[in-house]
């Protein structure tokens, strides 16, 4: 025996160790072990008579009951004596070689042992009870063991190592082929020769004498005893097959096949990829013959059973392997160009295309299975490169598309937002990306995410993760909320979300969606008095008298923040409109009118309640003394109207139409107040004698202006080719422009930057307040670090926000260049980001 | 600077503790407003600031006064408020080891203002005044540490030694710790 066949008797001892073989006919004996009953030692005679008696009862056939325990023992062995030498497989033939066992070879007291033992033995005991069930009768069932155990003997030694040569020689997916298919005809040869005793010579005679009176009868043809019998023993000689190949190597094989039989089909090969042309009917490629070809290769090993579980099982890795091959493959690439999901494909894919295959394989197979499985690893492959798709969203709403299907489940949904979370966290959430980016990541993860989900509902989760980092993120952050509020809000006037009047079952729009979790983002407070500035900024600058937008908007974030949180916007508002109807009673009084000294003047006045405006500019200075007039007559006015309320002028703010007109030229121009203040002080010399001139020393004194303002009036005025620059520091207007005057490059940018400067918001900017209280946040650092010992600046900063009277509302960036200076005064020490205080 | 010293025997006066949610503002409040003076107006060689999310402990400093032994130190105090501040005194300890007649080993302060004295005017600026010029001006009568008393007026050297030897600045690490 080979060592696989001493393997597989380890593993079947007792089948082999116990099995006879033929017993001599000249031998008798009446003492020993039953034969045909190699699992079982011998039972008392006794017992089996009075059993046979009681189911005697039952049997239609009582030949037996005549004959004493000795005879029928006798005659037993008799029986089996020469139906086992008939039978018996030594010296047969190898593969290739004749049946033995011609018809004609059958004697007549072989044929009469046979019948005797298949059909009359009627030895049973309790635990054979079962057999009856399936209609196979003691004796039969015993010779039928024997012989099966003949044949594996047989087939062991003979067939065996020519099979396991034969498996050696697959190496590739040809030698599977070829190799798969030698195997088959092999067995289906080595099956033919070990059935031919059973089907020509056991099941007629079991056909013939038992079936009929069976008391289990049962009508269809192949549920005869005779029948099953031959089929269990089939399927015996099948499991030996298998069994007789390595497991493994067996699987592989009829994985390789598979595999190679769908790449074929599918063009999945690299090869077919680059030009995806057709291969000719004729070629090894061709589906219908690769179909073909398979199919015949599958018959065959159907034929001697190797077509069963393992070979589905094979199949099943096959089609697993398939799957990925074709998610890799260049037929579901992400559809750049024509924007749609490849999912469709997909599905036809497995449908029309798997589900063919798989259905040709085997017959009884559930699609939905493959194709959910099909839809898993591609959705798999797509998360995997989520954030690329997301970052390229709209293009990418083929990928995304792909996705909606996938997220069915929720452990896909599950699968999703992990990995994209961990996605975000490598990919986005790190030191060097900037705030816009994160927004702007964030804006097409909803919309990516909405596309996915319409709900939005399943992907909370999701999205307070990112909010959360965000948030994180952004806070320190000042400048990225001012710049989102701008772009988001006002910039775009035009902006409005979806009406509101709808119930609120009414779906909610993207756009607004997307605004919602934004303001998310934020801390409410924060966001409402960054609301508070651009809006009041936004007032103060705007030329138009209608507020209408405005209105609009600040109706839809009440909707959102809350009536009572926009207060002070509504205020201002309000301040706006009214000043309009203020401004037109005091124009139209008496006394107003008198006072309107140059008629060319005309003031029209702002009202604010200061107490609901953010901070403003308050730079104060000497207005033209028209305009001063005028301001005290408005005053008055105004205390009249309004039950004697003080206005406070608030110089700064405000515009002025100015035209000059100048020997040769008129200039008219919308500017600032300090700007006109300025040129104007330039006028008010007598009339006829030079251009006046004027220092900045001058200005500063007369005007009562900060230098730095007067400084850049008069740079504005000189990218105007109003003003020029005679001596250092003093300035006269320029009444006569030179034929070649041009402002220089130098000039234009001072004015530029002048005029830059003017622009500047009229509502104090963050970084105003920052340097109006610098003094008092020093003192605090300094306090803080005397006390404290050494702080790094996160946590300095928790502490400003502490203590601080009116919070501390600057983000680590700013508190870090706070200390900077500090450190360049040689205050604090700073190392790393933590700093102490120099001793 | 001539702040009155009266120094009384130490006991640790256990502080009533009826603190309500409108006492507890009210004493942030006020603790609020000292820490604004405190840092807008500060005095020489002295601060004071809370502790990381706690206004009612905070953390103070004294340089010791020049001319005394006390010359070119730093002390570190711990200030803790009850809720019934400013109507009852702050619990102040030094934390800075520190060799002183009216001052014991772990740091309590034998100091009339801050006992049976203590009124609602005071506060942790006046606090800090009344300690920076215990420091040079120690009241010997009734000494927590006699040997001290002792020396202060007859072996000024060998006093400033023990200063100079008790002394120790407390590292960073420390100083959390306090927190």
């Amino acid at each position: 025996m080979s060592k696989s066949a001493l393997v597989f008797a380890s593993i079947f001892p007792q089948s082999t160790a116990t099995h006879t073989t033929p017993t001599p006919q000249a031998t008798p004996d009446l003492g020993f072990t039953v034969p045909g009953q190699p699992f079982g030692g011998p039972s008392p005679p006794s017992l089996r008579q009075t059993q046979s008696r009681k189911r005697g009862q039952n049997q239609p056939s009582s030949q037996t009951e005549g004959l004493t325990a000795a005879q029928h023992a006798v005659r037993r062995n008799l029986a089996w004596s020469t139906a086992t030498q008939f039978l018996s497989l030594q010296g047969a033939p190898v593969p290739g070689g004749q049946a033995r066992h011609a018809d004609a070879r059958r004697s007549s007291d072989v044929q009469e042992a046979l019948a005797w033992l298949l059909l009359e033995d009627e030895v049973e005991d309790e635990s054979q009870m079962g057999l009856k069930c399936v209609g196979l009768r003691k004796g039969s069932n015993g010779l039928l063991n024997w012989y099966f155990e003949e044949v594996k003997l047989h087939f062991l030694g003979t067939f065996k190592p020519q099979l396991d040569e034969e498996m050696g020689r697959i190496v590739d997916v040809t030698s599977a082929w070829a190799s798969l298919a030698n195997i088959a005809t092999a067995f289906g040869a080595v099956e033919q020769m070990y059935m031919q005793p059973v089907t020509n010579h056991i099941a007629p005679i079991l056909a013939a004498g038992g079936g009929v009176n069976d008391e289990l009868e049962l009508h269809d043809q192949s549920d005869t005893p005779a029948s099953r019998l031959v089929q269990h023993f089939e399927r015996n000689l099948h499991t030996l097959f298998t069994q007789s190949l390595d497991p493994k190597a067996r699987h592989n094989a009829l994985a390789l096949v598979f595999r190679d039989a769908g790449q074929k089909l599918f063009r999945l090969d690299a090869s077919a990829s680059v030009v995806g042309q057709l291969p000719g009917p004729g070629s090894a490629n061709d589906p219908s013959a690769v179909i073909n070809q398979l199919k015949e290769l599958l018959l065959a090993l159907n034929e001697v059973g190797l077509a069963g579980d393992d070979a589905q099982r094979a199949f099943a890795a096959a089609v697993d392997r398939l799957m990925d091959d074709f998610v890799e493959s260049w037929h579901v690439k992400v559809d750049w160009y024509r924007r749609c999901s490849v999912m469709p494909k997909l599905r036809r894919w497995v449908d029309e295309g798997l589900a063919r295959y798989v259905s040709e394989v085997m017959s009884c197979i559930e699609t939905k299975q493959w194709s959910d499985m099909a839809v898993t690893r591609l959705g798999r492959a797509r998360v995997a490169n989520l954030f690329d798709y997301v970052i390229r969203w709209d293009t990418s709403i083929g990928a995304i598309l792909d996705l909606k299907e996938y997220i069915a489940t929720p452990g896909a949904r599950i699968h999703l937002s992990t990995n994209f979370s961990q996605q975000l966290q490598r990919r986005l959430l790190h030191a060097g990306a900037t705030t816009i980016q994160i927004l702007d990541t964030y804006i097409y993860v909803i919309r990516a995410f909405n596309e996915l989900d319409p709900k939005g509902k399943d992907f909370e989760t999701e999205q307070n993760i990112s909010v959360e980092v965000a948030k994180e993120m952004l806070n320190p952050i000042s400048d990225g909320s001012h710049e989102y509020d701008q772009d988001l809000d006002w910039g775009n006037m035009a902006w409005v979300p979806d009406p509101h009047d709808a119930g609120p079952d009414y779906k909610r729009s993207k756009s607004e969606d997307i605004l919602s979790s934004l303001l998310s983002l934020y801390d409410r407070e924060d966001f409402i008095n960054e609301l508070k500035n651009i809006l009041g900024d936004h007032l103060l600058k705007s030329k138009n008298s209608e507020f209408e937008k405005e209105f609009q908007l600040l109706e839809l974030f009440k909707i959102r923040l809350g009536d009572d949180k926009l207060q002070a916007c509504e205020v201002m508002l309000h301040d706006v409109e009214d000043s309009k109807h203020i401004n037109t009673a005091i124009h139209n009084d008496p006394v107003y009118a008198a006072t309107t000294v140059a008629p060319e003047v005309s003031l029209s006045t702002q009202i604010l309640s200061s107490y609901f405006w953010p901070p403003l500019r308050e730079e104060s200075f000497a207005v033209p003394a028209p305009v001063a007039q005028l301001q005290e007559a408005y005053e008055s006015g105004f205390r009249a109207l309004k039950d004697m309320r003080r206005l406070k002028w608030l110089q700064a703010l405000g515009r002025v139409g100015v035209e000059l007109e100048l020997e040769d030229r008129k200039v008219e121009l919308e500017v600032l107040p300090w700007q006109a203040s300025v040129i104007y002080a330039f006028q008010d010399e007598e009339e006829g004698t030079d251009s006046a001139k004027r220092t900045v020393s001058e200005l500063v004194e007369t005007l009562e202006m900060d230098e730095t303002l007067v400084r850049q009036a008069v740079a504005f005025w000189m990218g105007k080719l109003v003003l020029e620059e005679v001596a250092p520091d003093t300035y006269s207007v320029l009444e006569i422009l030179p034929a070649s005057a041009t402002s220089t490059s130098a000039q234009e940018a001072a004015a530029a930057a002048a005029e830059a400067a003017g622009k500047a918001a009229a509502v104090k900017s963050p970084e105003d307040i920052l340097m109006e209280n610098m003094q008092m946040y020093r003192q605090f650092i300094l306090g803080m670090l005397t006390n404290q010992g050494k702080m790094d600046v996160k946590r300095m900063h928790m502490m400003l926000k502490m203590v601080v009277p009116g919070g501390f509302g600057f983000g680590l960036d700013e508190l870090r260049t706070l200390l900077q200076r500090m450190g360049i005064e040689g205050l604090v020490n700073g190392e790393g980001d933590s700093w102490s205080i120099v001793k | 600077m001539s702040a009155a010293a009266a120094v009384s025997s130490p006991t640790k006066a256990p502080q009533a503790s009826q603190a309500t949610s409108s006492n507890n503002t009210n004493v942030t409040k006020r603790l609020q407003s000292e820490l604004m003076t405190l840092m807008m107006s500060p005095s020489p060689g002295i601060s004071a600031f809370p502790n990381e999310n706690d206004l009612l402990n905070w953390i103070a400093t004294i340089e010791g006064p020049s001319e005394t032994p006390y010359a070119g130190l730093t002390f570190k105090l711990s200030f803790k408020f009850p809720s019934t501040y400013p109507y009852t005194a702050p619990t102040v300890t030094f934390k800075t080891p520190i060799y002183h007649p009216n001052i014991d080993f772990s740091g309590r302060i034998c100091l009339d203002i801050l006992k049976e004295k203590w009124s609602a005017i005071y506060n942790v600026q006046s606090v800090l005044l009344s300690l920076q010029s215990l420091l040079g001006e120690p009241n010997n009568a009734s000494p927590l540490n006699g040997q001290a008393a002792e020396l202060w007026d007859k072996d000024p050297t060998e006093y400033k030694r023990l200063v100079l030897a008790r002394h120790r600045d407390l590292s960073d690490e420390e100083l959390q710790e306090e927190q």
